[in-house]
């Protein structure tokens, strides 16, 4: 059985790790397109920079980076590492200002522009 | 070069393979421990069978996913086209989350799933939920899109009112 346990564990972990070389793999390559990743669209169909998607994306690489150093330092326990309130409230936010700005530009901007 | 026709041949091979393997696997261990309680075997040969069949039905995923048999490409994309921040993200937490859960069983003595926090699944829970929001706004308003086609929908409902009106009172057709 503990032969058994730890081929279900090789198995499974080769697995997440192929999987996960293989999408990076496929973003670095361009076949999984991040074009527009921070560009948000306006009123006049122009394409801009969005600091509110720079904003999440900063603050997700961040919290990923950190809880994966979490992670690491607390190896060996019976739970995985928890977040501070803090993190998450502060996630929450930065969520609702990107789902904000993007009602902002689809709802309210174009009629904004048809009452011009 | 690589000819797409005998890879396809050699995926083929993969559930023979598999089931040949898994054969060997119960021939093996109902030889090995033929002295154990028979449902014990029977608990270690059916752990055999699934490991073998799912980790061959997990290498043809992965293969196909390489290959583009599985299409990816668009994995993060919007419906209106542009890369989509909340899948971005929704996709890096899946990872690390995933993999932070593999590292805690391998250091763990005796192995076993750790417990989760509320507040990992209060962050996957936000981040699905801001995904899941962010596909209903996408939707709600099809005729915007970061390609630049499509019309605002107050503009399309103007529109088709002016041709539902042309429709109904053709000119020339006033009392």
């Amino acid at each position: 059985m503990a032969l058994l346990a730890r081929l279900a564990l090789l198995a499974g972990g080769a697995w997440i790790l192929g999987l996960t070389a293989v999408v990076l793999w496929q973003i670095a390559i361009g076949k999984i397109s991040i074009t527009g990743l921070l560009d948000a669209k306006e009123a006049d169909g122009r394409l801009s920079f969005s600091p509110a998607r720079l904003q999440l994306l900063i603050f997700t690489v961040v919290v990923a980076a950190q809880y994966l150093y979490k992670v690491f330092s607390h190896l060996g326990q019976d739970s995985l590492p928890s977040l501070p309130q803090g993190v998450v409230a502060a996630l929450g936010g930065s969520q609702a200002v990107y789902l904000a700005g993007k009602a902002f530009s689809k709802f309210i901007q174009p009629l904004l522009e048809n009452l011009k | 070069m690589n000819d797409p026709k005998s890879q396809d041949t050699w995926l083929r091979w993969v559930p023979v393979v598999a089931l040949l393997l898994a054969l060997l696997a119960v021939i093996i261990v109902f030889f090995n421990l033929s002295n154990k309680d028979p449902l014990e075997r029977l608990t270690v040969i059916v752990g055999y069978v699934i490991l073998i069949l799912l980790f061959f039905f997990g290498l043809v995923v992965i293969f196909a996913l390489a290959r583009g048999t599985i299409d990816l490409s668009l994995l993060l994309s919007e419906s209106g086209g542009g890369a989509s921040m909340s899948r971005f993200q929704l996709l890096i937490f899946t990872f690390v989350i995933a993999f932070s859960i593999f590292l805690m069983i391998v250091s763990s003595k005796p192995m076993r799933f750790p417990n989760v926090p509320a507040e990992i699944l209060t962050l996957l829970g936000i981040s699905a939920s801001t995904y899941a929001v962010s596909k209903g706004i996408q939707a709600s308003n099809p005729g915007l899109d970061k390609t630049g086609k499509g019309k605002t929908t107050a503009t399309k409902v103007e529109k088709e009112s002016v041709e539902q009106t042309t429709q109904t009172n053709p000119p020339g057709d006033e009392p």
